[in-house]
C-alpha cells in the first residue's frame, strides 16, 4: 500500500533532512543576495516560502510529522530545486547548516511516489476570488506551501486553514483586505518572518500569529527607486534593507537599516528600525516622508493625508498593547543620509559596563559619530566569529584573559575619531578588528598559550594587547588571512569563502554596519529572545536594567548576555537589548524561558523611565515624541495585576 | 454714526470739527486746551512715538530691571509702553477720540521709568516721555471731552465668557493694537478679549462663529509689526471683528525629568528660556520677545540652533490648539484629523493662523558646561557658506549660523550710529564680510580651529562689544589705514600683531558703552553692560534680546527662507537675487543669516531690506522688492519662500520641507502673477 | 432682494449670463463649485449654493437647504461663514485673500483652485451688480 511505502520513506529519505532543518531558526538570509553570489532561482520565480530554501526546510519538518500529505504543487515545488547550491554558501555562512540536502532529499521523497499518492485539493470559492485579484500564480491554500510558513507567521500547531495570497501593488493588497473584511475572514501580512519567528518561540506565540485565514505575503512589492533630489527612496513592502542599502550606497547615500534580510518597511512599521544610527538618524517616523498603508476596512491611506485620522499618535500606557498590526504597510518614502569620505570603525574596550556606559553616553549625548552603541563582548564575538564555537573561544579568551566585556563601539568622521582618541585610553581600530575577523579561527589556540597567560597577568591587559608592543605578537599569533577563515567551513566551500573573505567589505567595519548582514549569526542553530527596550538614559538605571535580566536569566538557567546599547535623541534615551539564549529543540528550555519572559516583563513594568520592547511593538510609524515623552512611571503591583489578566486573555491558556 | 472729533492745523489756526450724524458743524476754536496740543510734549511724543517699530521689548524684563507693572496688571495693550505710543499717535491723527477708558490708561502710569531703560537699550527711544505726555493732554481736557462707550450685545457676550474686565469695545484700547494686528487705516470695528483658558478660547470662536465675526489672536505681535507696512497686511491683518489678545496664559512649567517644558500662549522666549537655565537646560531660541507658542505656530521656530535641536514639530512633543470651529485638539489626540501633515507646493499659502496654540509641550536641551563661541571670519559668502555646511552636514555646534557683517554691526552695536561705523570699518579696512558663527563643546572648538586658519574668539568678541562706540573714531584713523592695505587684514586683526593695537583703540568697558546713551541712564547701562551676560555670546544666541536692535528706529523686511543646500551655486545664486533686488529698488539691504537644518540638509535665509515705515513709497518699494523675490525663488526652485514657510511650524518637516520644490513651470508664473493681481487689486 | 433667495438666485442666473464672457472672464472653464455658507442670521442654518460651469458658461445655479447638493459631488466644496461670503460679494474681500486668510475652507484640488481665483473674481463683481439686502 502506498501508505507504507511512504512511511518507509519517511525513515530513511526525510531524516537526515529533518534533522537539518530541525536546527534552521529562520534567519532569512536565503532571501538576499548578502554575498553577491545570487539567491535562491526557484524562490526568486515562485515567491512563495515554499520556494526558497527556508521553506523547503518546514515542508520536510512537516511532511516527515504526517502534518500534511503531499500535493500537486508539492511535486512542483520539490523539483523546481536546481540544486544550483546558492543556498549552501548563504546558510553555511550565517548558520553552518545545509539546506540544499533538505532540497535534495525533498526532491528525491517527491519523484519516488505515485501519482495516487498525491492529494487533490478542492475547488474554493474564497481561493477563486482571490485568484481574480492578484492573478492565477499568486493565491494558493496549498496545504505544502502553506506549510512553508510555519514558525514565520504561524504556529507549529495551526493547521493548514489558510490562504497564501502574495499581490504586487498597493491597489491589490486593498482589495484583498475589502474581500477580507466583507467576507469575515481574518488576515496577517508578513515581511520576512525574523522577528515573528523570534517571537513564536515563546508564550507570545498564539498573540503574534494568525490562527485562520489569508496570510499577505508581501515579497511582490518590490518598488524600489532613488531620488537623489531629495536624497529619499521610494520602497515596496517586499524591498529588504540589504536591498535598499546597496541601491543608495550607488548614490553615495545611507539609509537607517536593521537586519539586513528585514523587509524594510514592515521593518519600520513593527519595530521604528533599531540600530546603533539612531542617535543620528532618529526613530520612528523620522525616517519616512510618508508611508501608504491599507487600514483595518481596506482602505489606502497615506501619512501625509490632512484628512486621515492621525496617524502619527499614540501612548504607551501599560493597556496599549500592540501584538498584531492592525494596518498593512505596502510602501514608504525613507530618509536617505550622506556618507562622508572619511568615516571610519573606531572600537573602545572596557572590561565594566560603568565605564563602558561613561564614554558611550558622552559621545551620544554629544552626538559624536553617526553609528553608536555599547556592546558586550557576547555580541562582538558573534560578529567577528564564523562559528559558534570560535565565538565561544574568543568570548573565552576575552574574559579570562583580556577583562574585555564590553566594546563601545563607533562609527564615525576623522573629527570625531580626534576627539574619541582624546577620551579613550585604548582604541581598536579597523586594521585591528580586520586581523581578529580573518584570524578568529585562532582564538581556541590562544586559550591555552603561554602569550596570553603572561597577558592576563598584566595590569591593563586591553592597553597591552590593542595598543601596546604585545599588539603585534597578537597579529602573528592570528596569523590574519582569508584563506584561514574559509578553512572552517565545509571543504567543498572552501575556495568559496576565501573569495568572499578576501573582499574588502567583508572586514569594513563601517560596512558591516551598514549592510548588516552579520546579526543573524545570532541565530546559527539555536535562538535568542531579546529583553529590554527604550530606557531614559541614565547609567544607573542603564546598569540595573542589566544586572536584573542578568540575574533572571541566571535564575533560569538560560544562558544570557548584554547585547547592544543604542542611543536615541541626542542620548536622551538609550535601548537596551539583552539577549537570552535557548535551544529551540528543548523543550524544557522553552519552558524555562517563558517563564524568565513573564518574570523580567514583570520586573521591566515596575521601572520607572523604562518602556519594554513589547510595547514598542507596531509603533513604529509614530513620532517617537508621542511614545517616549513622558516615559512610563513604572506600573504599581494592582496595575501588574490588570495586565497579568490582560496578556492571559492574548497569550491564552 | 458717533461722534468724531478731528482737530487739523491749518494756517497756524486750529480748527475742531465735529462730525454729528454725518452732518459737520466747523466750529473755530483756538482754547488753551487745544493749544496744549501743540506744546512740545504731544510733538515730541508724537516723534517718538512714530520712531517706534513695535518691537516688544518693553513687555517682558530682559534686562532684570522690571517691566512696566501697568501693563502686567492690566493686560491689555494699551496699558504697555508700546501702546501709549500708539494711542499718541491714532489721537493725533484723528482716528480716535478720547473716551473715560483713556482716564484710566493714563492713571495707571505712575512714571517709573522701566521701560525707558528697556526702549533705550533696543531703539534709543525715551517712551516715557510718550506716557508723560499722554497724561498732560488727558489732564488739560474736560470732563464733555470724554467719550462714554456703552456696551454692545457682543462684548456683553464676549465678557460672559471671560469676565467684565477681560472684554472690551472701547476704541481707545483698540486702537492701541494698531500695526500689531489692526491696519492703519481701517474703521476701529473690533473687540479685545483676553482670555485665560483653553475653555474660554473654544467659546469665544463658537461665539464668533455663531454672530458671524471674524477673529484673530494676538500674542507677541512682532511678526506681524514687521509685515504690516508692506502689501502683506492684507494677507495678515483683521479687517474686523474679535482679538484674541493671548497674554494671560501664564503657565510655565520645566519637567526635567524629561527634559520639556509646558509654556502657555502668553509666555515669552526669554521667560521659557530664563525658566530653563535654573535647570540647566536650553530651549530652542526665537526671538527674545517672540511668545513660544505664536512663534512655534508662525515659523516653526527659527533660530540658529535648528540643525542641532530640530525644527517645526521635531521641537514639540505636543501642542493645545483651538480649531476654527471652537474645538480643544492636542496633537497627541489620536481620534482627530492628522494635525502634522500639509500640502506641499507654492499654492499653500496661508497667511493667518488656522488655528490658536494655546499651550505648547517643548523640548529642552542639556546646557554644557564647556561651551564656547568661535566666530570665523570671511571676505567673500562662498567660503562662508562652504565651511557652514560643511559643519552642518558632520553636525559640528548646537548654534550653527553665518552671520553678515550688517547683521553682527546690529548686534554688536548700542545704537544705529555706532552700527554704521561698524559696518563701515569691516567693510573698508578689514574686509570682515561674513562671519560663521558656532555655538560648541570644547572638542568641537578643537576640531573648528583645525579646519580654519584664524578665529574670533570670545574675548575679542567682547572687546568689541564694550568697544564698540569707538568705531566711530576708528574710521578716519591711520591704524585702518594701514590695515587696510595689508594683504589679509582679517588674518592680521585676528590672528596677528594687530590684534593688540585693535583692542587698545577700542579701550573696551562698560563706561565707555554706557556714555553712548542718555546722560540721566549712563549709570544704569554702566551697571547692565558689566553683567557677564551681555558679552557672553552663547548667552546672547540663546536669550536673543539683540534681534530687535534691527528694528530701531527703522523697519526690515526679512524675505528668504529655506533652500536644499546641495548644488552650491543655486543657493549663492539665490543669494544674490536677493541682492539685486535690494539694489533694483534702492533699498539699504543686507544678507542677514543663514543656518543649516535637517542635518544640513537646508539651509533656512534671512536676507533684510531696511526703510523708513513712515515713508509711503518706501513701503511700496519694499513691497515690489518681496513679491519680486518671492517670485524669482520660485522659478529657481529648489526653494520654498518665505511665505510658504509662514504658519506651518504645527507640522512635521517631513511634510513642510520635502519634497524638492521644483522650479514653476511658465503657466505656473502666469498663475502667480495673476494671484498678485487680485491681492493689489483690492 | 433678499441675498441667496430664489429671486436673487434668478436674477443671478440672468446677469451672469449677459454680463460674462466665457472666454475673457471664465477661461472656457468646465467645473463645479459648491458652496456650504454657515451660521446665516437669524437662525443660524446653512445653505449650499451650487455652480457648474461647462466652456466657461454657467450651467447650474442651485440652492438647497437640505444638504441634497452634495450629492452633486461638485469639483471643489467651498465651506465658510456667511459674513465672508458678504465680504466676498460685496468685494470688500476678495477671493484669495478669503483663502489664504482660511475664512473659507476648500476640499479638491488646491493647485487647480487658485487657477480659477480671478474667474471666481470676475463672476463676484458680476453678482455684486445685484441689488441684494444681505
Amino acid at each position: 500500500m502506498a501508505q507504507d511505502k511512504i512511511l518507509t520513506m519517511k525513515k530513511t529519505d526525510l531524516l537526515e533532512a529533518v534533522k537539518i532543518a530541525k536546527k534552521g531558526t529562520h534567519c532569512g538570509m536565503c532571501k538576499v543576495d548578502f554575498l553577491g553570489s545570487g539567491v535562491c532561482p526557484a524562490g526568486k520565480k515562485n515567491g512563495f516560502a515554499a520556494y526558497w530554501p527556508e521553506g523547503r526546510m518546514e515542508i520536510v519538518k512537516a511532511l516527515y510529522s504526517d502534518k500534511i500529505k503531499p500535493t500537486e504543487e508539492l511535486k512542483k515545488i520539490a523539483n523546481s530545486c536546481t540544486v544550483c547550491g546558492i543556498c549552501d554558501k548563504q546558510c553555511n555562512f550565517t548558520t553552518h547548516l545545509r539546506p540544499e540536502k533538505v532540497a535534495k532529499a525533498l526532491k528525491e521523497f517527491v519523484n519516488r511516489l505515485d501519482d495516487t499518492d498525491f492529494e487533490k485539493i478542492p475547488e474554493d470559492k474564497t481561493l477563486n476570488q482571490l485568484r481574480m485579484i492578484v492573478g492565477e500564480k499568486w493565491a494558493t491554500n496549498d496545504p505544502a506551501i502553506i506549510v512553508s510558513y510555519t514558525k514565520t507567521i504561524i504556529t507549529p500547531n495551526a493547521g493548514v486553514n489558510f490562504y497564501v495570497v502574495m499581490p504586487k501593488t498597493t491597489e491589490e493588497v486593498a482589495e484583498v483586505v475589502k474581500y477580507a473584511v466583507n467576507n469575515n475572514i481574518p488576515y496577517m501580512p508578513r515581511g520576512n518572518g525574523t522577528l515573528l519567528a523570534m517571537f513564536i518561540e515563546t508564550l507570545l506565540a498564539k498573540a503574534v500569529t494568525l490562527e485562520k485565514g489569508i496570510i499577505f505575503d508581501l515579497r511582490r512589492l518590490k518598488e524600489l527607486k532613488i531620488d537623489e533630489d531629495n536624497k529619499t527612496a521610494t520602497i515596496g513592502a517586499g524591498v529588504t534593507a540589504f536591498e535598499l542599502q546597496k541601491e543608495a550606497y550607488k548614490h553615495g547615500l545611507r539609509a537607517l537599516v536593521a537586519e539586513a534580510e528585514a523587509h524594510l518597511c514592515v521593518n519600520i512599521a513593527s519595530v521604528g528600525i533599531i540600530s546603533t544610527w539612531g542617535n543620528t538618524y532618529g526613530w520612528g517616523s523620522d525616517n519616512f516622508i510618508n508611508a501608504t498603508l491599507i487600514d483595518s476596512k481596506g482602505n489606502i491611506i497615506h501619512h501625509n493625508d490632512e484628512d486621515l485620522v492621525n496617524p502619527y499618535s499614540t501612548n504607551n500606557s501599560f493597556t496599549n498593547l500592540t501584538l498584531t498590526p492592525s494596518t498593512i504597510i505596502t510602501e514608504a518614502n525613507v530618509k536617505l543620509h550622506q556618507i562622508f569620505e572619511d568615516e571610519e570603525a573606531v572600537l573602545v574596550p572596557f572590561e565594566n559596563l560603568d565605564k563602558a556606559l561613561d564614554l558611550a553616553l558622552e559621545l551620544a549625548k554629544r552626538n559624536i559619530g553617526l553609528s553608536l552603541a555599547v556592546l558586550s563582548s557576547k555580541y562582538l564575538s558573534e560578529f567577528i566569529c564564523p562559528t559558534n564555537e570560535i565565538a565561544n573561544d574568543f568570548d573565552f579568551i576575552a574574559k579570562n584573559y583580556l577583562k574585555f566585556n564590553y566594546v563601545v563601539d563607533v562609527v564615525c568622521d576623522k573629527y570625531d575619531k580626534k576627539i574619541i582618541a582624546e577620551l579613550a585610553d585604548v582604541i581598536i581600530d579597523q586594521k585591528m578588528m580586520k586581523t581578529l575577523i580573518l584570524g578568529s579561527p585562532r582564538f581556541a589556540s590562544l586559550k591555552n598559550s603561554e602569550f596570553f597567560k603572561i597577558l592576563s597577568e598584566e595590569k591593563n591587559p586591553l592597553k597591552a594587547i590593542f595598543a601596546g608592543p604585545m599588539r603585534v605578537h597578537l597579529e602573528k599569533a592570528l596569523d590574519p588571512s582569508p584563506k584561514q577563515v574559509a578553512k572552517i567551513y565545509d571543504e567543498d566551500v572552501h575556495d568559496f569563502f576565501e573569495k568572499v573573505y578576501s573582499r574588502p567589505e567583508m572586514t569594513d567595519v563601517v560596512w558591516l554596519h551598514a549592510f548588516r548582514i552579520l546579526p543573524s549569526r545570532l541565530m546559527r542553530q539555536r535562538m535568542f529572545m531579546l529583553r529590554g527596550g527604550y530606557i531614559i538614559a541614565d547609567k544607573k538605571k542603564i546598569i540595573d536594567l542589566n544586572n536584573m535580566l542578568n540575574k533572571i536569566g541566571d535564575k533560569y538557567k538560560l544562558s544570557n548576555a548584554l547585547g547592544f546599547i543604542s542611543f536615541l535623541e541626542n542620548g536622551k534615551f538609550a535601548f537596551v537589548e539583552y539577549d537570552y539564549y535557548f535551544d529551540h529543540l528543548d523543550s524544557d528550555s522553552h519552558n524555562r524561558l517563558n517563564q524568565a519572559i513573564v518574570e523580567t516583563l514583570q520586573l521591566e513594568l515596575k521601572i520607572k523611565g523604562l518602556l519594554p520592547i513589547e510595547y514598542v511593538f507596531h509603533k513604529g510609524l509614530f513620532r517617537k515624541e508621542h511614545l517616549f515623552y513622558p516615559m512610563p512611571k513604572g506600573l504599581s503591583d494592582d496595575e501588574l495585576k490588570i495586565l497579568g489578566e490582560m496578556v492571559q486573555t492574548v497569550v491564552g491558556g | 454714526m458717533t461722534n468724531f472729533l478731528s482737530i487739523k492745523t491749518f494756517n497756524n489756526e486750529i480748527y475742531i470739527n465735529f462730525y454729528l450724524e454725518d452732518t459737520i458743524l466747523g466750529v473755530e476754536m483756538t482754547s488753551h486746551k487745544v493749544l496744549a496740543l501743540e506744546k512740545t510734549s504731544f510733538k515730541g511724543a508724537l516723534e517718538i512715538a512714530k520712531k517706534g517699530t513695535h518691537c516688544g521689548m518693553c513687555r517682558f524684563d530682559f534686562l532684570g530691571s522690571g517691566v512696566c507693572p501697568a501693563g502686567i496688571k492690566k493686560g491689555f495693550l494699551a496699558y504697555w509702553p508700546q501702546g501709549r505710543m500708539e494711542i499718541v499717535k491714532q489721537l493725533y491723527s484723528g482716528r480716535i477720540k478720547p473716551t473715560e477708558k483713556l482716564k484710566d490708561i493714563v492713571q495707571s502710569c505712575n512714571l517709573c521709568g522701566f521701560c525707558d531703560k528697556q526702549c533705550n537699550f533696543t531703539t534709543q527711544l525715551r517712551p516715557e516721555k510718550v506716557a508723560r505726555a499722554l497724561k498732560e493732554y488727558v489732564e488739560s481736557l474736560n470732563e464733555s471731552d470724554f467719550l462714554q462707550v456703552p456696551e454692545d450685545d457682543i462684548v456683553k457676550g464676549l465678557r460672559k465668557i471671560v469676565g467684565e474686565e477681560w472684554a472690551t469695545n472701547d476704541p481707545v484700547i483698540i486702537s492701541s493694537y494698531t500695526m500689531t494686528i489692526i491696519p492703519k487705516d481701517k474703521e476701529l470695528n473690533y473687540y479685545i478679549v483676553m482670555p485665560e483658558n483653553e475653555e474660554q478660547v473654544s467659546k469665544i470662536v463658537k461665539f464668533a462663529n455663531k454672530n458671524n465675526i471674524p477673529y484673530q489672536p494676538r500674542s507677541g505681535g512682532t511678526a506681524f509689526s514687521a509685515a504690516a507696512p508692506t502689501i502683506l497686511v492684507k494677507g495678515i491683518s483683521l479687517e474686523k471683528g474679535i482679538i484674541i489678545d493671548m497674554y494671560r496664559f501664564k503657565k510655565l512649567e520645566i519637567h526635567p525629568e524629561s527634559q520639556t517644558a509646558t509654556v502657555g500662549a502668553g509666555i515669552t522666549m526669554f521667560e521659557l528660556q530664563k525658566e530653563a537655565l535654573k535647570h540647566k537646560l536650553r530651549a530652542l531660541a526665537a526671538e527674545a520677545g517672540a511668545h513660544v507658542c505664536s512663534n512655534i505656530l508662525t515659523t516653526g521656530i527659527i533660530s540658529t540652533w535648528g540643525n542641532k535641536y530640530g525644527a517645526f514639530a521635531d521641537n514639540f512633543i505636543d501642542l493645545t490648539t483651538i480649531d476654527q470651529e471652537g474645538n480643544i485638539l492636542k496633537h497627541s489626540d489620536w481620534e482627530r484629523k492628522n494635525p502634522y501633515s500639509t500640502e506641499p507646493g507654492f499654492t499653500n499659502l496661508c497667511l493667518s493662523p488656522n488655528v490658536i496654540v494655546t499651550e505648547a509641550v517643548v523640548k529642552l536641551h542639556p546646557v554644557w558646561d564647556d561651551e564656547k563661541a568661535v566666530l570665523v571670519p570671511f571676505d567673500n559668502i562662498r567660503d562662508a557658506y562652504r565651511l557652514l555646511i560643511k559643519l552642518g552636514k558632520r553636525e559640528v555646534g548646537l548654534s550653527l549660523a553665518v552671520l553678515s557683517r550688517k547683521y553682527l554691526a546690529e548686534f554688536l552695536s548700542p545704537t544705529l550710529q555706532i552700527s554704521k561705523d561698524f559696518n563701515y570699518v569691516c567693510k573698508n579696512f578689514l574686509k570682515l564680510n561674513y562671519v560663521v558663527s558656532v555655538i560648541c563643546n570644547k572638542d568641537e572648538k578643537k576640531v573648528l580651529e583645525e579646519m580654519v586658519d584664524y578665529t574670533i574668539d570670545e574675548a575679542l568678541m567682547k572687546s568689541l562689544i564694550l568697544g564698540a562706540p569707538r568705531f566711530s573714531d576708528l574710521r578716519d584713523s591711520e591704524f585702518m589705514k594701514i590695515l587696510s592695505e595689508e594683504e589679509d587684514p582679517l588674518k592680521s586683526i585676528f590672528a596677528g600683531p594687530m590684534r593688540n593695537h585693535l583692542e587698545k583703540a577700542l579701550d573696551p568697558s562698560p563706561e565707555n558703552v554706557a556714555q553712548v546713551f542718555d546722560k540721566d541712564l549712563q549709570d544704569f547701562f554702566k551697571k547692565i553692560y558689566s553683567k557677564p551676560e551681555m558679552t557672553d555670546i552663547v548667552w546672547l544666541h540663546a536669550f536673543r534680546i539683540l534681534p530687535t536692535r534691527m528694528m530701531r528706529q527703522q523697519m526690515f523686511m526679512g524675505p528668504g527662507a529655506s533652500m536644499w543646500t546641495d548644488d552650491e551655486d543655486h543657493y549663492i545664486n539665490w543669494i544674490k537675487m536677493f541682492d539685486e533686488m535690494g539694489e533694483k529698488y534702492k533699498l539699504e539691504h543686507s544678507l542677514g543669516f543663514i543656518s543649516p537644518l535637517d542635518h544640513g540638509k537646508f539651509a533656512y535665509m534671512e536676507y533684510d531690506y531696511y526703510y523708513d515705515h513712515n515713508n509711503p513709497d518706501e513701503c511700496e518699494r519694499i513691497s515690489k522688492s518681496l513679491i519680486e523675490s518671492m517670485k524669482k525663488t520660485l522659478i529657481m526652485g529648489k526653494g520654498l519662500t518665505i511665505l510658504n514657510y509662514l504658519f506651518k511650524g504645527i507640522y512635521r518637516k517631513e511634510h513642510v520641507l520635502y519634497p524638492i520644490p521644483k522650479a514653476i513651470s511658465k503657466e505656473e508664473e502666469d498663475l502667480f502673477d495673476e494671484l498678485i493681481d487680485t491681492v493689489l487689486g483690492d | 432682494m433678499k441675498f441667496l433667495s430664489d429671486e436673487w438666485i434668478e436674477t443671478a442666473k440672468r446677469i451672469t449670463d449677459e454680463k460674462l464672457d466665457p472666454e475673457r472672464d471664465l477661461k472656457k472653464a468646465t467645473t463645479s463649485l459648491l458652496n456650504i455658507i454657515e451660521n446665516i442670521p437669524p437662525d443660524g442654518i446653512r445653505i449650499y449654493f451650487y455652480i457648474s460651469v461647462k466652456n466657461g458658461k454657467i450651467i447650474d445655479m442651485l440652492l438647497d437647504k437640505t444638504g441634497s447638493l452634495l450629492d452633486k459631488d461638485a469639483e471643489f466644496v467651498v465651506t465658510g461663514n456667511y459674513d465672508t461670503f458678504v465680504q466676498i460679494l460685496k468685494g470688500e474681500m476678495s477671493t484669495l485673500i478669503a483663502l489664504i486668510k482660511n475664512r473659507v475652507k476648500i476640499k479638491g484640488d488646491k493647485v487647480k483652485a487658485f487657477k480659477f481665483v480671478k474667474s471666481i473674481d470676475k463672476l463676484n463683481s458680476c453678482l455684486k451688480e445685484i441689488e441684494t439686502e444681505f
